[in-house]
Order: C-alpha cells, then sequence, then structure tokens
C-alpha cells in the first residue's frame, strides 16, 4: 500500500512537471498531437502506477518519451510551417459571406447542428450575420460578424479612451509582492501606510491588494481582519 | 535568452535520451556479463551433479542464490519483478532436489541458465522484442 502511495506521488510530480514543460497549450486549447500526448500521459503513467511488479522507472522512461515525442512535434511545427500543416492540420472556412460551405462542411464531416450549436454558444444565432466562420486547428470555431452586426466599440463612436493598463498586485493573500512593489517605483513603507487607510494594521490582514495604471489603490481585507478593523 | 530557452530543451531532451540510450546499453552489457558468469557456475552444478558430486553441487548452488539475491535488488530497478523471481524460483528448486539428491535438479538449473540469458536480451533493441 505504501509502496503504491508513493509511485502515485512520484507519477503524479512527474506528470505535473513534464505538462509544466509542455506549457499552457496543453491544458487549455489542444492541438491533436497535444491531446494525443495528453491522452498517453495518463496511460503510461497508470502502468507502474498499480503494477508494483512494474519497476517505476519503466513507467519514468515511457513519460520521458512522451515528453520528448510532445516536445519535438512542438519544436518542428514551430520551425517549419509545411510540417505544421502535415500534423496539426489547417484552419478551415465553413462560413464565408455568411453562407455555409458545403464542400467544406462535409470534408471535415463538421454537421450544420454542430454548427449552429457553437454559433449559438458564441452569441450569432444567425448564420447570415457572420461574415467568416473558421474552423480552427484545435477544433474550435472563431467568428467574424459582419461589420453591421458586430458590437458598437469606443472607436466607432468617435471616443476618446484613457489607457487601461493592468493593475499590479501587491499583496496576495496577505503576502506582499515586493517585486511587483520595485517594478513600479515604491516601497513597503507606502504600502503599509496606504493599507492602514483600509484598516489592515499589517499586510497579512490583506487578502488582496493591487494598484491599477489610474494610481487608484484596491484593497480587500480578509474576513477576521475586517471583523475586528474599522470600516475603510 | 527567453528565445533560445525552446532550442535549449529541446537538445537538452535529446541529449538526455542519447544519454539514455547509452546508459541502457550499459546496463544491458553489465548484465550479460553477470548472467554468462553465473551461468557458467549452474554449469559446473550440472557437472557436478552428473559425476554424483552432490556437496559440490550444493555449494555451486548456494553461492549463485547468494550472488543472485544481491544482484536481484539491483536489477529490480529496471527489470520485471516477475522475471527475477522465476530466476529465483527455478534456482530454490533446485538447491532443494540436490539436497534430496535427486538428478532432476538439472531441470530448474537448465530452467534458470536459459531465464538468466533471457533477461537482457529482452532489453536489447532487436526486432523481435519490438514487435
Amino acid at each position: 500500500m505504501i509502496i503504491v502511495f508513493i509511485r502515485v506521488l512520484i507519477l503524479y510530480t512527474t506528470v505535473l512537471f513534464f505538462l509544466r514543460i509542455l506549457g499552457k497549450r496543453q491544458v487549455s486549447t489542444l492541438q491533436p498531437y497535444e491531446l494525443v500526448t495528453i491522452i498517453l500521459l495518463a496511460d503510461v503513467a497508470a502502468i507502474p502506477m498499480a503494477g508494483t511488479g512494474t519497476p517505476l522507472v519503466n513507467g519514468l522512461v515511457g513519460l520521458f518519451a512522451l515528453l520528448v515525442a510532445s516536445y519535438t512535434v512542438s519544436f518542428i511545427t514551430m520551425k517549419s510551417t509545411k510540417l505544421r500543416a502535415a500534423i496539426s492540420g489547417r484552419p478551415t472556412i465553413i462560413i464565408a459571406n455568411g453562407r455555409i460551405i458545403e464542400d467544406a462542411m462535409k470534408e471535415l464531416r463538421y454537421t450544420i447542428n454542430d454548427l449552429l450549436e457553437q454559433l449559438r454558444v458564441m452569441g450569432w444565432p444567425n448564420v447570415q450575420d457572420v461574415e467568416f466562420g473558421v474552423l480552427e486547428t484545435n477544433g474550435q470555431l472563431s467568428v467574424v460578424p459582419k461589420s453591421q452586426k458586430r458590437p458598437v466599440n469606443p472607436e466607432d463612436l468617435g471616443l476618446e479612451t484613457k489607457y487601461e493598463g493592468l493593475p499590479t498586485p501587491l499583496v496576495v493573500d496577505g503576502q506582499v509582492d515586493v517585486q511587483n512593489l520595485r517594478r513600479i517605483g515604491l516601497d513597503e513603507q507606502w504600502l503599509r501606510s496606504e493599507l492602514a487607510r483600509f484598516g489592515a494594521r499589517r499586510p497579512g490582514d490583506v487578502l488582496y491588494a493591487a494598484l491599477d495604471t489610474q494610481g487608484r489603490l484596491f484593497c480587500q481585507l480578509k474576513a477576521e481582519a475586517q471583523n475586528g478593523a474599522p470600516p475603510a | 535568452m527567453r528565445r533560445y530557452m525552446s532550442d535549449f530543451v529541446f537538445y537538452g531532451l535529446w541529449i538526455l535520451t542519447g544519454l539514455g540510450f547509452a546508459g541502457v546499453y550499459w546496463i544491458i552489457g553489465a548484465q550479460e556479463s553477470v548472467a554468462h558468469a553465473l551461468t557458467a557456475e549452474l554449469e559446473a552444478a550440472e557437472r557436478a551433479i552428473a559425476a554424483g558430486e552432490w556437496s559440490r553441487a550444493a555449494d555451486v548452488v548456494a553461492g549463485v542464490i547468494g550472488r543472485w539475491r544481491r544482484i536481484e535488488k539491483r536489477w529490480a530497478l529496471h527489470t520485471q519483478h516477475e522475471q527475477l523471481e522465476a530466476v529465483a524460483e527455478a534456482l530454490l528448486e533446485a538447491e532443494t532436489l540436490i539436497g534430496l539428491h535427486d538428478a532432476q535438479a538439472l531441470t530448474p538449473l537448465r530452467l534458470a541458465r536459459e531465464r538468466l540469458l533471457t533477461l537482457p536480451r529482452r532489453d536489447r533493441l532487436l526486432l523481435e522484442n519490438l514487435l
């Protein structure tokens, strides 16, 4: 039992580590070769996990082989567009100028129902509102709406907008992000005095604090600090 | 630096793979030399049985079992445990039959020899192993 437990821990850590190396795309939008890796990773890891008669190194070598294979394929697809097309396929236009391209649909074995479902999910119930519909290599449908049908944006209205960058997190779960503080040219003393205005006696009382690009500090105290502290 | 990280990882993985292949071949070579040494001793035990020298045969097999117990622990890191147990079983059976002065001890001895020689062969990059 202990052996199985430790094996599971070792293999879990290894799979997690390998997934981190393979990158974020591996767990969100998957290319065909990435999906193969994910499917096989679980199977290869499972072989020595429960079978204590199988040396653990066999499972680890299998995982390593998958890592090498997957990394090599992604490396090749990055370097060569021809191989990228061969391995991952090409995006296919299935709607053009509000009309479904039947041949493309048949080639992809993509049904009208699948298409309509995807369009509804994306908030485009009418096909005629779509300028282009592209089925991406990872199986996701991308929609370019007709210019008359897309939402109005400030540019259409001729409105000036202020720059909106990313807010900089300064305290996350009571921990001060010193690196972020330094990056924006501030120090911990400044932070403590600002947090005090929100009723935080120390950074440990703060659940989340961030400074936006307009210089506004957002601060939310932890529940236990809120109960004992004066309102901000 | 960040730009070339992907290249470094790629080449690093293949260098590791190459080193791993070399390591596996080194292990197979070491396994083969140990297997040949042990089978030579088992052949000596077989000759002793044929000559009716039971105590010598028992000593030789006991020596092989002692060595095998030490080797087995290391080989268990990369070899299927049941294959290792199969060798141990054949050796123990031979030891028991030799203790009873039973000439049928030759059968498990030959079986142990064959199993010992098969172990490293199974890891070799051969078409028969791949398919």
